[in-house]
């Protein structure tokens, strides 16, 4: 369960003080899923990477489990991160040196994760890239390359996904694709699910949905 | 584990080609030249020991105490003893003063004698080497008493009570002079000398005592032993100093292959610093991705450090291995030069090569990588969130006082360490005051002209922190290599002078001035002809400051106890240098030559007057043939002794001298198939005396062939180096330059556009490193030419001219090529890269 309560950010600016979060509240149960949405600049990213705690807010607390992540260390934080949280990005941020397994395999290793290998392969199989195992990010095209990062984010079995439009990048049809992908997965292993997206459809298939404008927190239409 | 598998992906992926390439390379180069010069060192001194004939000899005007030899054989060290005097010797009525030698039949210790059975051969086949000498009733000569005293092979001849039979040609052997001036060399049996009875009491006689161990700890305890034995009558004398003659030319030799390799070592060091700043930059994703995963910074900082741990020693047994096939390969190209068997390597040469691959490790590769775990975990998702990167000037620092440690580590050499460290410095310096206001003038520089200068000239700008690292990399590399050619230059420039084909090889002393002519003549007829003749007059120096030379002073130094040679002249000599004091003005020597009889201006060698303790103001008796005259040090002079020409310990004003009784002297080029006539000429006048030179000519002359082609081939390993850091450095802006040229490309630039966009950038880089890279070295080489090289200090204007041109064709060509690929492909799969 992930409570935020009153969260505010900003930053100081050459034009002084910029508010880019104000006041934000929301909750969300275990296996649920939430879409943010809204306009460009409007602080999704900002509001998605400190409920992920990646960042700290200035004001306002996030309670995961019982446990708010805003007055831990940046060492618990990390703990905190490397037992919920799985992340799948915009730009898919794999790591073109490596293999498509390799990039999946790397956090169940880093983790101390058995059977890295197999289980590698599993989750490539079910986004239907078993074939593409051995290849390098650069020969795969972008709907392909964002499968590899799905994988990878779910090989470690997370509690809480964060995804930063995944589908941002995508043709409608990849996109959809990709997004009954993470459905599935987030109802399979119930996994909490937290997105940001432009696509409204699916927006719509989350059980919730927070509009932000200018850093509010606005009713949905 | 973890670490080491993320490390092997990594090498895999290429990202650290260039870091393990520069590592590599930086070691390699370290072993080669180390490992070459302990080697050659270590050959030079057993040469030396072979021309000793033992590892050091003690030498004395007095016999040698028993308890010393005695000491020596209880403790299983091999001493031999050796008595050399000077002795008339006679077969009929012909005579001459030759220089004998008496040997113990133990000797020599080391090396051995060289002999022919067939008189002035230099046909190597006709000789025969021998490592012990003549019996007992046998004598081995030189040559050139065989005409003297005509005889032959087999002939007796007497010296003092005793007839001893000639049995060999004695052509060379150890421990004996590098040339001769006391007249023809017989070797002779240690245990004849008694029966000759010409070692009298109190006759002049030089006794050594020749010692050797195969362990070298016994030597030092001896030689520690024997030196507070020690009277003032006695001298030691160690390998380092047996070869005099040649031991400059090795000495700048292996300076300059020390800086070389000192230069190597901060152009890798330079290489490694740019490619772990560019891995740097490349591992912001995983560093990134790896927090967000929740990794703690501690354990991403340890990853990262035994990753380059790793790296390091991995790269330091790489780079020993090429290093030392390097080595080998530098020791075929001074094959000749070389003893044949060189004598292995210590365990040092290993150690510092490996020290020098983690030293880069803890000095170069860590500082570049030490903000990366610090890197926030948001900027996985926002590019700006990249963690501020420890400065330029604190890597810098690091980077230089690991740099220091190195250099001083490796060359032994206070005044290398501080001219590298210095020029690198003061051009990063200079990179940082110059370089940002540089790219801002050709920011403005390029907005007033427009087009392509204008998207080349504010690149540069643009890349400012990137250019500035890279401009550094560019300088230092041009910098050393401009350093590297300049010594090359003096050194090759100076050692030309000394083996010129025709310098002369013969002196010819003690020639009475009626015999000049004829001495030409004959000179003539053999196609041979004297450099100029210099006339001198042979004194005696009987008192100083009117207090008479005691028999002390006389045993103490040789100077007090034979005929020197004055001479006279109006201007200080070529190659001559006054060190106190001041030289006489020409009108000074009206006066000085009506002074004859009173007191004369005298210029004394700075050495001698040293060894004799004269100051300026001192007054010098000198008799000439029972006539004498007072001379006052006026200065003294630093001789040049690599040149070759006489010179003179005592100089007079011209005139000073006149009406005492003078003899001349001259120097000849004698190619060896004429050094008859050397024997033909003394046969006519036996008071001459002639030096030859000619042997150590041709050993410094193939020292210098020798020691020049290593200094070559390490020039070219260097080159290879600079060019690294070039291509590393060009590097380091390829992955954006790319993206940037395949925009371009997208919006419908011309590929030839894009190549002159990229070219105007790259010639703009290598004219101010070029710039920055000729100030580095004028000032590094200033340093150098006053410590260690001794070359006078100079300006190189060239290097102004030539640093730019260099800097520009090598960036502009290695940056084309890098980026060609970018260039020439679809722009498309360039975009896609970088995805
Ligand atoms: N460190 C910062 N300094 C200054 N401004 C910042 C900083 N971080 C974010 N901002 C600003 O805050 C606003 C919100 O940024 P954020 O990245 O959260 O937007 P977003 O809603 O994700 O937009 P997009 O849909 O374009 O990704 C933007 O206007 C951005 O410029
Ligand atoms: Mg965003």
């Amino acid at each position: 369960m992930i409570i935020a309560s009153n969260l505010s950010k900003s930053v100081q600016s050459p034009e002084g003080t910029l508010n880019i979060l104000s006041d934000i509240n929301l909750s969300i149960m275990e296996s649920e899923s939430l879409a943010i949405v809204g306009p460009s600049g409007s602080g999704k990213s900002t509001l998605l990477g400190i409920l992920a705690g990646l960042d700290t807010p200035t004001s306002g607390d996030v309670v995961i489990n019982n446990k708010n992540i805003v007055s831990m260390s940046e060492e618990e934080r990390a703990k905190y991160r490397s037992k919920y949280v799985g992340f799948v990005f915009q730009s898919f941020h794999l790591l073109p040196g490596l293999t498509a397994i390799e990039n999946v395999s790397l956090p169940l290793e880093i983790k101390d994760i058995p059977n890295t290998a197999s289980l590698a392969n599993d989750y490539l199989e079910m986004v239907g890239l078993k074939n593409r195992a051995r290849h390098y990010p650069q020969q795969l095209s972008g709907g392909e390359q964002q499968r590899v990062a799905v994988a990878r984010a779910f090989a470690c079995q997370p509690k809480i996904l964060f995804a930063d439009e995944p589908t941002g990048n995508l043709d409608q049809k990849t996109g959809a694709k990709l997004s009954n992908l993470l459905f599935e997965l987030n109802k399979s292993q119930k996994t909490t699910l937290i997105l940001v997206t432009h696509d409204m459809r699916l927006a719509s298939s989350c059980d919730k949905t927070l509009n932000l404008s200018d850093g509010k927190a606005v009713p949905n239409k | 584990m973890l670490s080491l598998k993320i490390l092997l992906r990594a090498l895999r992926a290429g990202e650290l080609k260039t870091i393990f390439i520069s590592l590599c390379l930086s070691v390699a180069v370290v072993a080669a030249v180390s490992i070459f010069a302990e080697r050659i060192e270590k050959a030079i001194v057993n040469e030396s020991k072979e021309l000793l004939g033992s590892d050091f000899i003690v030498k004395s005007s007095k016999p040698i105490p028993q308890v010393w030899i005695e000491y020596a054989v209880n403790r299983n060290i091999d001493v031999s003893r050796t008595l050399s005097f000077a002795s008339v010797v006679f077969f009929n009525e012909n005579m001459h003063l030759a220089y004998i030698k008496a040997v113990e039949s133990n000797y020599p210790l080391r090396g051995s004698i060289l002999t022919s059975q067939l008189p002035f051969t230099y046909d190597v086949k006709q000789m025969e080497e021998f490592t012990s000498g003549p019996k007992v009733g046998e004598i081995w000569v030189e040559s050139r008493l065989l005409p003297i005293l005509d005889v032959e092979i087999g002939s007796q001849i007497d010296i003092g009570e005793s007839s001893l039979t000639i049995t060999k040609i004695l052509i060379e052997e150890p421990e004996g002079p590098s040339f001769s001036i006391l007249g023809s060399r017989i070797l002779m049996n240690f245990a004849d000398v008694e029966s000759t009875n010409v070692v009298q009491p109190g006759s002049r006689v030089t006794h050594n005592l020749l010692v050797a161990s195969s362990e070298e700890s016994d030597i030092n305890s001896y030689v520690s032993w024997v030196t507070e034995k020690m009277s003032p009558h006695d001298q030691l004398i160690k390998p380092e100093e047996a070869q005099e003659n040649i031991s400059s030319t090795i000495d700048r030799g292996r300076v300059f292959l020390l800086l070389a390799g000192s230069i190597g070592i901060v152009l890798a060091a330079v290489a490694l610093a740019m490619a772990s700043h560019l891995f740097a930059t490349k591992q912001k994703t995983q560093v990134a991705l790896l927090k967000s995963w929740g990794l703690t910074e501690s354990r991403v900082r340890k990853l990262y450090v035994n990753q380059s741990l790793f790296l390091g020693f991995v790269g330091s047994f790489i780079g020993l291995f090429l290093g030392y096939i390097f080595h080998l390969f530098l020791i075929d190209i001074a094959r000749e030069w070389l003893p044949t068997m060189l004598p292995n390597p210590g365990l040092q040469s290993f150690l510092i090569s490996i020290f020098t691959g983690i030293a880069c490790v803890i000095g170069f590769i860590l500082p570049a990588l030490w903000h990366l775990p610090k890197q926030p975990p948001i900027s996985i998702l926002k590019d700006d969130g990249m963690g501020q990167s420890t400065s330029i000037m604190v890597r810098l620092i690091v980077g230089l006082c690991v740099i220091m440690v190195l250099l001083f580590l490796y060359s032994k050499n206070v005044s290398i360490t501080f001219a590298m460290t210095l020029g690198v410095l003061s051009i990063s310096t200079m990179a940082a005051l110059v370089g940002g206001s540089l790219f801002s003038i050709a920011l403005a520089m390029g907005k007033s002209t427009g087009g392509f200068f204008r998207i080349g000239l504010s690149n540069l700008w643009r890349r400012k922190s990137h250019n500035l690292i890279q401009l550094i990399g560019f300088s230092s590399a041009i910098f050393l290599f401009l350093v590297l050619a300049i010594i090359r230059n003096s050194l090759l420039d100076e050692w030309q002078l000394q083996i010129d084909d025709d310098l002369p090889n013969h002196f010819f002393i003690n020639v009475n001035e009626d015999d000049i002519k004829e001495i030409d003549d004959y000179a003539a007829k053999s196609k041979v002809s004297s450099a100029g003749w210099y006339s001198m007059t042979r004194a005696r120096i009987t008192s100083i400051n009117n207090e008479l030379i005691t028999e002390d002073q006389r045993e103490a130094h040789r100077a007090y106890d034979r005929e020197l040679n004055l001479s006279w002249s109006e201007d200080l000599p070529a190659g001559n240098e006054v060190s106190s004091g001041s030289w006489w003005k020409v009108d000074n020597t009206e006066s000085a030559a009506s002074l004859k009889g009173d007191i004369a201006p005298v210029s004394v060698e700075h050495d001698l007057a040293g060894e004799l303790g004269l100051k300026l103001g001192d007054v010098i008796t000198f008799s000439v043939g029972g006539l004498s005259f007072d001379a006052e040090v006026s200065n003294t002079r630093i001789l040049d002794w690599e040149k070759m020409t006489p010179n003179f310990y005592f100089l007079f004003p011209e005139g000073a001298l006149e009406g005492f009784p003078r003899t001349s002297m001259t120097s000849m080029y004698i190619p060896i198939e004429n050094k008859r006539i050397i024997s033909e000429i003394l046969r006519e006048y036996p008071t001459i005396q002639v030096i030859e030179l000619d042997k150590v000519f041709e050993t410094i002359k193939k020292t210098i062939n020798q020691v020049t082609r290593a200094l070559e081939a390490m020039t070219v390993l260097i080159l290879f180096c600079g060019i690294m850091v070039l291509i590393t450095s060009v590097h380091l802006s390829i992955s954006e330059r790319m993206r940037e040229s395949a925009v371009l490309r997208t919006f419908g630039c011309a590929r030839r556009d894009v190549v002159v966009v990229q070219l105007i950038e790259f010639l703009a880089l290598g004219l101010v490193s070029g710039l920055l890279g000729a100030l580095g070295a004028e000032i590094a080489v200033g340093v150098l030419s006053s410590t260690v090289f001794d070359f006078s200090f100079k300006l190189h204007p060239w290097i102004w001219g030539f640093g730019p041109l260099l800097g520009m064709a090598i960036i502009a060509i290695f940056g084309i090529i890098s980026c060609k690929s970018a260039i020439s492909s679809p722009p498309l799969s360039t975009l896609r890269s970088f995805n």
